[in-house]
């Protein structure tokens, strides 16, 4: 699969345009002993955005936490260019589906995008002014300079996602991992954040999204993994989003029959 | 009565003595250092842990009693007992995460179980304790509610080193602290052990509370590190604020509790220092200018006014009767109504400009959607008051409003 995907990357631009950023190896994750996942192996590429589709329950949510170690890995490899996760975790930035927080914690948005200079700022090192401005910026990035003041628990949900995306921002890593930043984002903030997203790999950043909506994936992304607790296809969009891998990924649930071989995922959740 | 007010002064201010002046040193201390580290406590919400663990120390106190007058024919030696302490509230937290970790029972029917059984067993060694060694163990119920009679200067020190270490770690270890108590997950994702985190919190907790014990008394010394946070809550919407806030109720209200209790040497000092970090509690309850119960019941009010009068003229501007009791009744005191329910003069022109102002908000609400979100005052103040004027007098033009004076 990696192999195809590198194939296309040359074909594209008539050379290597960009080197494996993200790279996950026989990854295989059970939650009590239920196989959620089974040995994924997938890469990203720098200055590229992915896309990760798949049904509700396919496993993208447990594939980001597990390749950062979030939950414990049965087998498994992450390296982040080229370095060990352990290394690397200063070039990661990770925005989970849901940010499971106290709302009422004494934070304001700033305060909030402010955690994601901690990791830079070091030992013993207070926030400062410049620190300030670098957050306000992050949080005029995602429109929510407005609200850098407010208590975090009073933001709308949409905004309280834009605030902890800011926070992403704010972490000037090499890969940022998004859980469905766009869940409960209005279409002209979807808009805008999306745009930072574009220029961050236009600055030879790794983005990896998680995404659920299948009309959009296509003109927002440049690859795209389809998942369902194995992986289903991996690479540039125009090449591996099929009309026969997205039935193989969702196995009848986009409306088509399911048909011919059970492939992949589809067959292992048949018999569980 | 009096007597008794320069008696206290006397102590407060450190004239009452070399005694006196070393435990409400002493006290301050401890209160400081277990307001700073409960504030991280009260974040990671393991306040009921703490609880669990402080009355697992009887136990142990009482066991090295015995120990150490077998051994050493002193059982009253502090540094025994406090080893002691410390070792059955070690063991008192593991059954806790024990309990937890390999039981379907929940944190908080852990640490009933926990609490109760410890204590329990303490209690009945205390009595056997009492019953062998008559007289030797006079000490030993002081653990439970506290004394601070017999304070000596390697107590005191013991204290202030302790303040010193956990003054340390706050400082040293904020960010972590912080990033530990409101989302754990990016703390992991950002390589930070959690684990450890958890351990070091814990660790200085427990050296608060063994240290302690003996002023304080372990059925109250948990409330040194509970009610001061809680109380700089409603003070600031800052974690490092509500540190600091913290850790000065937390020595104030030691420092006012302790010398309380040099004046009424029959009071017990943990049950005066709890009363007085509870007066503080209530007074911030009250009086916070952000989060206080007063101050959010005058906002309300303001609030209400506001809108009421604000609605009441924009409906007289449209020749619109006003129904409303209230409304009725704030523009009867502005003079906008008079008594029979009929427009003032007064009461048209007030309307005429409110129409203007609302009219002004909307056009900014629409201009500029997500400003006039995050305005905490939008159409509740004159826009002139809120956003700048030369914002004001383009959104005037854009009206085409003509001549509009901003001040009248
Ligand atoms: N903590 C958990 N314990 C046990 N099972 C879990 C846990 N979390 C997830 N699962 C199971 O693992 C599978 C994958 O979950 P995951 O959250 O990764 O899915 P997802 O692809 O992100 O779905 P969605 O699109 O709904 O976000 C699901 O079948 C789910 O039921
Ligand atoms: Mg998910």
């Amino acid at each position: 699969m990696s192999a195809l995907s590198k194939q296309s990357l040359i074909d594209e631009t008539g050379f290597i345009s960009s080197k494996v950023a993200f790279d996950v190896s026989g990854l295989t994750v059970a939650y009590d002993r239920k196989p959620v996942l089974w040995d994924v192996s997938f890469q990203a590429h720098s200055g590229r955005i992915t896309a990760i589709v798949g049904p509700n329950g396919a496993g993208k949510s447990t594939f980001l936490k597990a390749s950062l170690g979030l939950v414990p890995a049965v087998t498994g490899q992450t390296f982040i260019l080229g370095e060990a996760l352990k290394e690397a975790r200063k070039n990661i930035a990770y925005m989970p589906q849901r940010a499971s927080v106290d709302w009422d914690f004494p934070a304001s948005a700033l305060d909030v995008v402010m955690m994601g200079l901690y990791g830079r700022m070091g030992f013993l090192r207070w926030p400062s002014q410049h620190h300030r401005e670098q957050a306000l910026s992050c949080l005029d990035q995602v429109d929510m300079a407005d609200f850098a003041e407010r208590q975090i628990g009073q933001l709308s949900g949409g905004q309280q996602q834009r605030v902890f995306m800011a926070r992403a921002l704010a972490q000037e890593a090499e890969v940022y991992l998004m859980d469905e930043p766009f869940a409960g984002v209005d279409a002209a903030t979807e808009n805008v954040i999306f745009k930072t997203l574009k220029a961050l790999t236009a600055e030879g950043k790794t983005v990896i999204v998680v995404h659920h909506d299948l009309d959009t994936v296509r003109k927002m992304f440049d690859d795209v993994l389809l998942i369902n607790r194995q992986v289903i296809a991996n690479g540039p969009i125009d090449d591996v989003m099929s009309d026969e891998a997205l039935r193989r990924t969702y196995s009848g649930r986009l409306g088509f029959h399911k048909a011919g071989e059970p492939v992949g995922g589809a067959a292992v959740q048949a018999h569980v | 009565m009096s007597e008794f007010l320069a008696e206290l002064i006397k102590a407060l201010t450190l004239q009452a003595g070399y005694n006196t002046s070393l435990v409400l040193v002493g006290a301050a201390l401890l209160g400081g250092a277990a307001g700073g580290i409960g504030v991280f406590v009260l974040l990671r919400k393991r306040s009921l842990v703490s609880d669990a663990i402080s009355h697992a120390t009887l136990p142990g106190v009482v066991l090295a009693f015995m120990l150490a007058s077998y051994f050493f024919d002193d059982g009253r030696a502090l540094w025994a007992l406090l080893i002691g302490a410390a070792f059955s509230a070690v063991l008192g937290a593991l059954a806790v995460e024990w309990i937890v970790r390999y039981t379907r029972l929940k944190e908080d029917a852990a640490i009933g179980t926990v609490l109760s059984t410890f204590f329990a067993l303490g209690i009945v060694l205390l009595t056997l304790v009492q019953s062998v060694y008559q007289g030797g163990q006079a000490g030993l119920s002081d653990f439970i509610l506290g004394s601070t009679a017999g304070l000596l200067y390697q107590d005191a020190l013991l204290i202030a080193v302790s303040a010193f270490v956990v003054g340390l770690v706050l400082i040293f270890k904020f960010k972590e602290l912080t990033l530990l108590c409101f989302d754990i997950t990016f703390a992991k994702a950002q390589g930070y052990n959690v684990a450890s985190l958890d351990r070091l919190l814990l660790f200085l907790l427990l050296a608060v509370v063994v240290i302690g014990l003996k002023t304080v008394g372990l059925v109250l010394v948990i409330a040194l590190t509970i009610i001061p946070p809680v109380a700089a809550r409603f003070w600031t919407e800052r974690v490092s604020h509500m540190v600091l806030i913290a850790t000065f109720i937390g020595a104030l209200g030691s420092w006012f509790g302790a010398a309380l209790s040099s004046v009424a040497t029959d009071l017990p000092t943990g049950g005066l220092i709890v009363l007085t970090l509870f007066s503080i509690f209530l007074i911030s309850l009250l009086v916070a200018p952000k989060r206080g119960a007063l101050a959010h019941a005058l906002r309300h009010k303001l609030f209400q006014r506001r809108v009421h009068e604000r609605q009441g003229l924009l409906a007289i501007s449209r020749a619109e009767p006003v129904f409303d009791p209230l409304t009725q009744k704030i523009l009867r005191k502005k003079r906008f109504l008079r008594a029979d329910g009929a427009v003032t003069e007064e009461g048209h022109q007030a309307a005429q400009k409110m129409a203007r102002d609302q009219v002004l908000w909307n056009a900014y609400h629409q201009a500029y959607p997500i400003e006039a979100l995050a305005l905490e005052d939008w159409s509740l103040r004159p826009i002139e008051e809120v956003i700048p004027k030369d914002l004001v007098e383009e959104l005037s033009e854009e009206l085409m409003l003509t001549k509009v004076r901003l001040v009248q």
